[in-house]
């Protein structure tokens, strides 16, 4: 093809991008008409998406004066619920030994913690502003996460779990991801995918993309491909959006030789146009074959999706109006851990993967949320303001023994 | 005033060029209505412009710059978007989704030209005359476009 001029497989799959129209009239005196009527004043009704942008503006502009320290998205959030933000405790994660929890704390100034599973020997391992997105390495050695470097960009770093060796891994990028084998650590810039040695050598592109958000970069558990949410960007055209626009996350997967990229949410942007994110919070089943994604817009839920885009399936279809965050399969992938505000406040719900015996694990009148699997499958550490402050709490997978960690 | 010279070639051109020239545009905007817009107020521009001519380089290119420029522009605007799984029209092919991707990533002036070559037909120096650039330059440009669309060709035929 590289020779020719005309490549006959672009054409065929042009055309079902584009179909011929059969139906279309033209209508040469309207274009006389419109001609003549420059001087006429056009007289068009302001569009009702510029009424939307200006409104969403305005409520975003509102909400970033009240938490500045938070994602849009958490803003947005918190403003529509009336509810605290973000807890100052975040993304509890375990060691894949089990043996100890990472989390990021704003309690004495933001810092990324360690502590052991049963809450002791509780430290600081890095402390940087904006930190985010801690990972374990598979061998539970080291955690790479991601900070503010200086006022315009976020870098990723990687430190050992007891807090020596810090180092800049990229100068820019975020939300590292292990590959399951340990050797490398995949992150993403605004147009790109990229890869690195988990020592900082062998920088690679792996793909380039369209320039927008690029949020929750996860390899699956066979290694072979990659989940990632994008935003359209300013700049992207209507071919690759899907009918979205900015900060509308939809999820995509490709593999992890930077092929074969896919839209696994454009049947949920389609005939929806611009609005809220279409996914969030996604996370490979164990069994790498699925993915559980929750979606923030007007049709919220946890939502299963095949790799291959296949069987979207809504497992929490009611009710229909409550903010849905943080699935965890547990580690055999026959359960689904998730947050939702259905009684005015997060509770913890256990579901079976396939959307059956939905009960709650948590009920009180204070957060629960950001649940995790211990890798046993034994136990769910989750952050809770229960007694005033927000911290990191442990309950048997059942719901029972609900004790603070800290 | 408006120039009248010009319009019995642009009243041709328009009717027998039509299709071509929405189809392309709304490669473009996204979606039917605002194709059909760009084309009507492209042709108006050029009806009203025609003086602005002067019969350099072939005449539809020049129309096709003024209906691009209108649906570059509507574009910018939130409108409805095309999709794979428009259940209207066509049928869809795993793979069509990776070329929407692709083709998104694109610079502007490769798509266009990929459009302008495959919806339209258009000869080379009608495509040069439309992004006012050199024939050899619509030649390298439909080149790499190519190149850069090879992966997700295959990935169609696969």
């Amino acid at each position: 093809m590289t020779s020719s001029e005309y490549s006959p497989e672009l054409a065929a799959a042009l055309d079902r991008l584009v179909p011929v129209e059969e139906t279309l009239r033209a209508d040469w005196e309207d274009v006389v008409d419109r001609a003549g009527a420059r001087s006429r004043p056009r007289t068009r009704p302001p569009s009702r998406w510029r009424v939307v942008a200006i409104a969403l503006a305005i409520v975003a502009g509102a909400a970033l004066l009240v938490t500045p320290a938070l994602g849009i998205g958490d803003r947005l959030l918190a403003l529509i619920q009336g509810a605290p933000a973000r807890p100052e405790v975040q993304s509890p994660v375990w060691s894949p030994d089990g043996r100890q929890i990472a989390f990021v704390s704003r309690r004495d100034g933001k810092a990324l913690y360690v502590m052991n599973a049963d809450g002791s020997g509780l430290r600081i391992v890095a402390r940087v502003s904006q930190l985010a997105a801690p990972a374990w390495s598979p061998d539970g050695r080291r955690i790479a996460f991601q900070g503010l470097r200086d006022r315009h960009s976020v870098a990723l770093y990687v430190v050992n779990a007891d807090g020596s060796g810090q180092r800049t891994l990229a100068r820019s990028g975020n939300a590292p991801a292990w590959s399951p084998d340990g050797r490398s650590i995949a992150f993403e810039t605004s147009s790109k995918l990229h890869v690195v040695n988990a020592d900082g050598s062998g920088h690679r592109v792996l793909t380039r993309l369209w320039n927008g958000r690029k949020e929750s970069l996860a390899w699956s558990p066979d290694g072979r491909k990659l989940a990632f949410l994008a935003d359209s960007g300013p700049v992207l055209d209507h071919l690759g959006r899907g009918g979205c626009g900015q900060y509308c996350f939809q999820l995509y997967v490709l593999n992890s030789d930077g092929s074969g990229l896919r839209n696994l949410t454009s049947k949920l942007a389609a005939g929806r146009g611009f609005g809220p994110s279409l996914a969030s919070d996604p996370v490979w089943s164990p069994d790498g074959r699925r993915i559980a994604f929750v979606r923030p817009d007007t049709r919220f839920g946890v939502y299963v999706v095949n790799a291959d885009g296949s069987g979207m399936r809504n497992l929490t279809p009611k009710p229909m109006r409550a903010a849905y965050a943080a699935p965890a399969w547990s580690p055999d992938g026959r359960k689904i851990a998730f947050a939702v505000a259905r009684d005015g406040n997060s509770e913890i719900y256990l579901m079976d993967a396939d959307g059956s015996g939905q009960r709650n694990l948590t009920r009180n009148l204070a957060y629960d949320g950001d649940p995790a699997w211990s890798p046993d499958g034994q136990k769910i550490t989750f952050v809770s303001n229960r007694d005033g402050r927000y911290k990191v709490y442990l309950m048997n997978a059942d719901g029972s023994g609900q004790r603070s960690l800290m | 005033m408006v120039e009248t010279s010009l319009w019995p070639e642009l009243e041709s051109l328009y009717r027998s060029e039509f299709a071509r020239f929405v189809r392309v545009a709304r490669a473009v905007t996204g979606d039917r209505d605002s194709a059909l817009e760009a084309v009507q107020e492209g042709f108006a521009d050029a009806l009203r412009n025609s003086g602005q001519w002067q019969g350099r380089g072939p005449l539809a290119g020049w129309v096709w710059r003024c209906v691009l420029n209108r649906a570059r522009k509507a574009r910018s605007r939130p409108t409805a978007e095309l999709r794979a799984d428009d259940g209207r029209n066509g049928s869809v092919e795993a793979g069509d989704d990776e070329l929407r991707l692709r083709l998104a990533v694109l610079p502007e002036r490769q798509r266009l030209v990929v459009f302008m070559r495959y919806y339209a037909d258009l000869e080379y120096s009608e495509i040069a005359a439309a992004l006012g650039i050199r024939v050899g330059t619509v030649s390298a440009t439909l080149h790499a476009a190519h190149a850069a669309l090879r992966a997700a060709l295959e990935e169609v035929r696969a």
